[in-house]
Formats: C-alpha cells, structure tokens, sequence
C-alpha cells in the first residue's frame, strides 16, 4: 500500500514539477514580452507614431443591457462624448423588468418609431425601437423579449448601421479616445477583423465630460485584487499572444468586431454564457476553415473601465459564469486542439487556456489531495513543500507587481503613495488567499450549470458619478 | 539545474523588472522636467535665431553646429517642437523663414536619424513635414531621407514619411513616394493614403495631372486612395470620373469610388448614368445600385425622383434603404410619396414611413430643444 503510495506521489510530483514549469515559463516569457510592448507603445505616443487623428471608420457601439437603470444614464452619457468622429450608440433592452427602457425614453426624449431591421442574424422578436433625434450622435434603444446578452448582442448587429461594431457592458466606462485607438488597428491592417481593448477594473467613478477623474486602487479590497488580476492576465497573456495573433478571448465589457464577418460566423452563440469567447474562436475557426487572411488584435492603449464586483458572492458568481463559458468555448472548438495549419492559436493559445485555465482548477485540487495523501502515509519533507509554496507564492507576487508596475508607467496612471501600498499588501493577500477561493469556486462552477446556463448574472451596481 | 534554481531566476529576474518599472516611473518625472529644461534653454537661441533672420542677418555657423548636437537628442527635439510650436504661433512668417534658415542643420540630422530607432526616426519625419510645410521644392538630402524612409518596417515612419513628403508640397517627390509605396504591396491602407495626400502643401492642379499620368502604373488599393483624395479634396476630375461610370471593365471599387464622388459633385452627364445604374436590378449589380441610390440625393427632378421609388421596391435591403434615405433628404413630403406609401409592398411602405417618421420626430424636436450632452 505504502510503495503504491510512493509511486503514486513520484507521478504527482513530476506532474506539478512539469506543470508549473510550463506555467511559470509562459507567465514569465509574457510578462517580459508584455512589459517590453507597453514600454514601446508609451514612447510611440509620445514620439507621434501613430496614424493621422482624422482617419476613422463608421462604427456602431451596441450595449446589451439587462436590468441596469442604474448604470445605464452614465453610460450612454460618457459614450456621447468620445472623440469620434462618426459613431452610432444602439442600446437593446433584453426584456429588462427595472424600468431601464422608460427611463432611458425620458432621459433622451427618444421617439417610438417604425424602423425596420434587416434580420441577417436570428434573434427574439423586437418589441419596439426608439430613437432620439436631439442627440448629436445617433442614439437608438431596443426593446426585445428576453433572450441574453448574445441575443441582445445579434439584435444590436442587426441593427447596426455601420460596417464594424463595438460591443461594450452597460457598465462600462469607455476613455474618451478609446474607440479611435482600438479602430485604428484597423486602418494598420486590412486583414483586422476584432480588436480588443483593455478593460481595467474602476469602483467609486467619477466622470467629467467624458473622462475619469483620477482613477485610483478602489477603496475594497476585493475591487483590489481584481486590479491586480487583470493588470497581471492582460500583459500575461493577451499582449504576448496577440504577437503570434492567437489571443482566444476579446473581453464582452469592450471589443471591435467587423460586422459581415461575424454575420458570416453566424453571429453570437446564444447558448452558452461565454459569449465573448465563443465568439472569439468562432472567428478563429471560421477564417482558418475558410482560408481567410486576418488578425485578432489586442490594443492595450484604448482603454474600458468597468465596474467590479465588490462582495465575494458577486464575484464567485461571476468567476463560476467565466469558467462555465470557458468550458463551453472550449469544447465546442475542441478540434482547435493541435490543429495542423493552424499555427499559434492551436498549438500554443489553446493548449494554455485548456491546461491553465480549465483544467487549473482540478489540477491544483489533486495537488492538495496529494499533499493530504502525503502527510498521511508520512511521506511528507515538510521543508520542501514550504519552500516551494513559498518561492510558487514569490513568484507570483512579483508577476502582479510587474504588470501593476508595467501598467503604471506605461499607461501612465497617476497612483499615490498609498495606493502602492494597497498594491504590495494586496498582491500578497490575492497570491495567498483569493487564488484558493476562486479555484475551488472555478472546479465547482459545474454544479447547477443546466439550470442557470442562460441567464444575465446579478451583480450589484454602483452609480457612477458624473460631473 | 533543479526546479528551485528555475524558479529562484524567474523571481529575480521579475524583481529585476519591479526596479526597472519602477525607476522607468521616475525617469518619467524627470523626463518632462528635463525637457522643460532643455526648452528654457533653447527659447533662449531659438528667439535670437528668429531675431537675427527678421533682420535678415545669417546664423552663426557655431549656433548651428551647437543647435544640431542638442537635437540628436529626442528630448531636445521634443523641447525644440514645444518652443517651436509656440514661436509659429506668435509671428508664423517669421518663425518659418527661421526654419528655412535651419534647413542646412536639418540635413545634417536626417544622417543622424536614418539611422536611429523606427519611433525616433517617425518622429523626425513628422517633423519635418510640419516644419516645411508648404515650401514645394524639396531639399535634396530631406527628400532622399524621407524616400528611404517608405522603405522602413515600421508603418508608423512609412505613413509620417509619405504624410511629411506631401506636406512639404514637391509633387514629384510625392508622385516618386506613391510609386515607392505602391512598389510594396500590404505596405499601406488606401484610407492613410488619402489622408497623407488631404494637406498637400503644394500645387493641387499640377498634383492631379500628375497622379492622373501614373494612374494606371498604380495597384488597385493606390488607385483607390487616389480616387477618394480628389473626392475629398475638391473634386475638378469630372470627365475621368466619367469614364469609369462607363467603363464596364473597371474595378468595382473605383468605379463605387467614382459614383461618390459624383453624389458630392453633382454633374448633369453623370446624372443619366446614376440613374441607369440605380434601375440595373441584377442582383450582382446591388452595390453600383445602393451607392447611386445615396449619391442620387445630390440631384433634383422627377426622373430622379421616380428611379428612387422604383429602387424602394428593389430586392436588395440596402438599395431600398439607400433609396428611402435620399428621398427622405430631398425633402418630398407624404403627399408626393402617397404612390408607395399607399401601394402594396409592405417593405417600400415601411421603410419609407420609417424615414418620413424620422423627420418628423427631428422637427418636432428642433422646437423643444434637448441639453443632453450637458454635464451638471
């Protein structure tokens, strides 16, 4: 029993020894790869390497929107005042039960009208469509029945006016000079069918025309931590991957996409809860299928803030939303999986997501059970297992502090003393503990999946304020 | 080498890149004072050099030597543009005569940059073009720079490069650096074409008769960016824009090209032509018949006015759309409409409703103005 034990915990250990390897080696050569980008596209701006401020597409920003009166005003207002040229903002109403519509009706005197829409996606019936007339930029608000937010999402396309379009979260706050940062990939490439933004987490917003008033670390902790998070996956991952363009996912709170390809694509999968993945590899699936030349790019310069959750039950209510799309994604494209001609995506990004992210959880949950295991048998070095979770949560704490450094003086945040502060202490709390919690919250995010697997999440909204 | 060595490596080297973050931080702050500096420092020489070519005195060979070195510098030349920037603003004619008085000493630098960094080079040619905006004959080694430079891998030094070649205003040189983009195919989107050649500092008319004598030596994508800049610069290409309309062979793109153009210049041969394009119903003709239903608003009369109904009934969604929206801008009303408004297809009916709705609800909000886009 004891030699089956042995054997048993020698497979484990060259198990996590070859794992965290191979997760240490890609955090560490994206981290370097990030950092290095960021740091070049600071001095692009500021040596004028960027292309003329009057070049622009027409692009269509749709909001899917469920419930969110409270949020909803700030939003548009902010939308409104982006240095654009030539912008549409389409608001679908997802059957919301808040009175979010009326609202909106009465905040910008909008007009019931007859408009008819080219139905080249599928979609729940439409209820009504206003539009208001006093805006200087076309604003237009749809009621449908309820259907999700991928629904929600193909009605916007379908009523999209313009040839791309962005999709952005009601609760997100996009920078005054976001939308022409991110369609200016476009104009680099030809072949950019989706762009992406970064999306940095902002509780306690203050708007004034347009732009935030001097965003800082929230004042909760856990906001906090999902700073440091984010800071850490978007220069961990999606600036590294976008190099070999196999960036697997364009966060639903802000991306570009070009309208006749994702119609093409057949549009947003309304089954599944990862909407803004399954999209994404769509995409991927769908160009390389097709032999069709294109990019996915990642702009880290245009910048979406968007609010966080600030309890632990919102949170794992969305951790468990992420995983569970992440899985549907992933298996629906399983055939992705070491394509041949496939390139990067297939033989790299995937492999990635598919052992560090999906299985990440049940992975780190046979280590604990291996370790429980040791210390019954008493097979247990004690001062190993210490060292090495000790130099695993070093590391760790050093990848977050680079990338919240990284984003700082790149992006060129302002952060006072106290926030750097927060950043230290925080990062060593995330490493240590949150990271636990959102793994067990991860490897049970199955539990109940059938029942939920369509419905808008519930996560409580702070009123942004505008000056 | 064990796991630990692997993983003590990794943290140092992250560490390593906590303090380089962190001191790039503060090189930061320092960086703008530096070059807040450098700018006292160089107002200081830059007022006496615009002094001197007011009294049409010659700059000191000395100064000229010493301002170069100071600019081989990217901070200095970011401080230099700062100064610069505000002396064009007191007294422009002054402030340009003292660039062209620099004109040697910018010379000298293009060996500098040619050599340097992507970022650092795109930058010097941005300079450049704003700073001889509008001479219209290129310095020789300036020109020979800014060429070399549409070779560059970098996107952002091809496009300030071409944008600083058309800004100084030398059509030659710019005819030769189209050719030179054109030779490099992928290398540049027809949109930042069209907008490198919009502030041409030089003689439009002569630039036209010479892209018009390239034209065809140019690719599709160059031919297009050409078409859009004569649409968005001013027009004048009447008779060529003709000739696309009627050539059948033409590419799709520059002939849709030529419709716009006619639908922002209106010309009364081209009108017949819009309108047969328009009424031609074969499916794979939809997008000559949706962009000349768009431009078609630009005309009047009642043979327009009947091929826009017509087009209302089309089976393609985007020429209907197109043909309500021009009817809608030509500003006829429900009674001049009742034909189709009255008539049995439902989607002409609609879409037209859908329009004469939008102007009435605009109307009625003109009288009861809305501050929306206010802030309190």
């Amino acid at each position: 029993m004891i030699e089956a034990a042995k054997l048993f915990l020698s497979a484990i250990n060259i198990l996590f020894i070859v794992y965290l390897l191979g997760y240490m080696t890609f955090l560490f050569v994206s981290v370097v790869s990030g950092v290095n980008e960021l740091y070049e596209g600071r001095k692009r701006a500021h040596l004028h390497n960027y292309l003329h401020e009057d070049l622009y597409l027409p692009v269509s920003i749709i909001i899917p929107a469920y419930n969110e009166r409270v949020v909803i005003e700030s939003s548009v207002r902010s939308l409104l005042e982006l240095d654009y040229k030539i912008y549409e903002i389409i608001i679908v109403d997802d059957g919301s039960t808040d009175g979010m519509a009326d609202h909106l009706v009465e905040l910008f005197n909008m007009k019931q009208i007859n408009r008819p829409i080219r139905l080249q996606i599928a979609c729940k019936p439409i209820d009504a469509i206003y539009e208001s007339m006093s805006t200087a930029i076309p604003l237009t608000l749809i009621r449908k029945e309820n259907g999700g937010k991928a629904d929600a999402l193909n009605v916007g396309i379908n009523a999209a006016r313009y040839p791309f379009f962005v999709s952005i979260d009601a609760d997100s706050i996009l920078e005054t000079e976001a939308l022409k940062k991110v369609a200016q990939s476009v104009l680099e490439s030809d072949n950019v069918i989706a762009a992406g933004g970064a999306v940095r987490p902002a509780n306690n917003l203050t708007i004034h025309k347009g732009r935030l008033v001097r965003p800082t670390m929230p004042k909760n902790v856990l906001a906090c931590m999902q700073v440091l998070e984010f800071d850490r996956s978007f220069l961990a991952s999606r600036i590294f991957l976008d190099r070999f363009n196999a960036n697997m996912i364009i966060s639903g709170a802000f991306g570009l996409f070009k309208k006749d390809v994702v119609i093409a694509a057949g549009g947003f999968e309304v089954n599944t809860v990862g909407e803004d993945m399954e999209i994404v590899m769509k995409l991927h699936n769908f160009c390389i299928t097709q032999d069709i030349p294109y990019k996915i790019k990642y702009v880290p310069e245009a910048v979406c803030w968007t609010q966080m959750p600030t309890t632990l039950r919102d949170l794992t209510k969305q951790r468990r939303r992420w995983h569970l799309g992440l899985f549907q994604s992933m298996y629906k494209y399983r055939h992705m999986l070491l394509r041949p001609g496939a390139g990067f995506t297939s033989w790299v990004s995937y492999l990635y997501y598919l052992l560090y992210e999906l299985f990440s959880p049940f992975i780190e949950l046979l280590g604990i059970a291996a370790t429980l295991l040791a210390i019954a048998v008493g097979l247990i070095n004690w001062q190993f297992m210490l060292l090495f979770y000790g130099i695993y949560v070093a590391f760790g704490w050093a990848m977050s502090l680079t990338a919240f450094f990284s984003r700082i003086h790149a992006v060129n945040l302002h952060v006072t003393g106290g926030d750097v502060c927060k950043a230290l202490l925080v990062s060593l709390i995330e490493s240590t503990g949150l990271r636990f919690i959102l793994m067990l919250v991860r490897a049970m995010a199955f539990w109940g999946y059938k029942k939920k697997r369509l419905q808008w999440s519930k996560v409580n909204r702070q009123k942004v304020n505008i000056r | 080498m064990n796991i630990e060595t692997v993983i003590y490596s990794y943290t140092t080297i992250c560490c390593g890149m906590i303090v380089f973050n962190i001191l790039c931080s503060v090189y930061h702050v320092f960086q703008e004072r530096r070059i807040l500096r450098y700018g006292y420092r160089l107002e200081v020489l830059m007022r006496d050099g615009v002094r001197r070519t007011i009294l049409n005195e010659t700059l000191e060979a000395n100064d000229l030597n010493g301002l170069g070195k100071r600019l081989k510098n990217t901070d200095q030349l970011v401080a230099f543009d700062r100064v610069m920037q505000q002396l064009l603003e007191e007294n422009e004619s002054a402030a340009r005569r003292y660039l062209l008085a620099l004109e040697p000493m910018f010379e000298i630098l293009c060996s500098h940059y040619r050599t340097g960094e992507g970022v650092e080079t795109a930058y010097y040619c941005y300079l450049l073009g704003r700073y001889f905006k509008g001479i219209r004959k290129m310095p020789p080694k300036i020109g020979d720079f800014l060429r070399g430079r549409l070779y560059s891998a970098s996107l952002y030094c091809r496009q300030n490069a071409i944008g600083a070649i058309s800004a100084i205003g030398d059509q030659a040189s710019l005819l030769e650096g189209l050719m030179i983009l054109n030779r490099r195919p992928g290398s540049y989107h027809d949109k930042s074409i069209s907008e490198a050649l919009l502030p041409f500092g030089g003689d439009r008319a002569a630039l036209l008769e010479g892209l018009w004598l390239h034209f065809e030596g140019y690719d599709q994508p160059m031919q297009l960016a050409i078409l859009n800049y004569i649409r968005l610069s001013g027009g004048g290409c009447d008779p060529q824009m003709l000739g696309f309309l009627d050539d059948e062979t033409a590419d799709t793109e520059l002939r849709l090209a030529a419709i716009r153009y006619f639908g922002r210049y209106p010309n009364a041969e081209a009108k017949s032509r819009l309108i047969k394009l328009l009424s031609d119903f074969r499916y794979e003709r939809w997008e000559y018949a949706a962009v000349s239903a768009t431009s078609l608003a630009a005309y009047s009369g009642h043979d327009v006015v009947e091929a826009l109904k017509a087009a209302l009934y089309s089976r393609d969604w985007y020429v209907r759309y197109n043909a309500s929206a021009s009817l809608e801008r030509m500003g006829l009303d429900a009674e001049q409409l009742s034909d189709v408004l009255s008539g049995s297809d439902r989607y002409a009916r609609e879409i037209l409703q859908y329009r004469l709705d939008t102007r009435r609800a605009r109307q009625s909000q003109m009288t009861e103005p809305e501050e929306v886009l206010v802030y309190d």
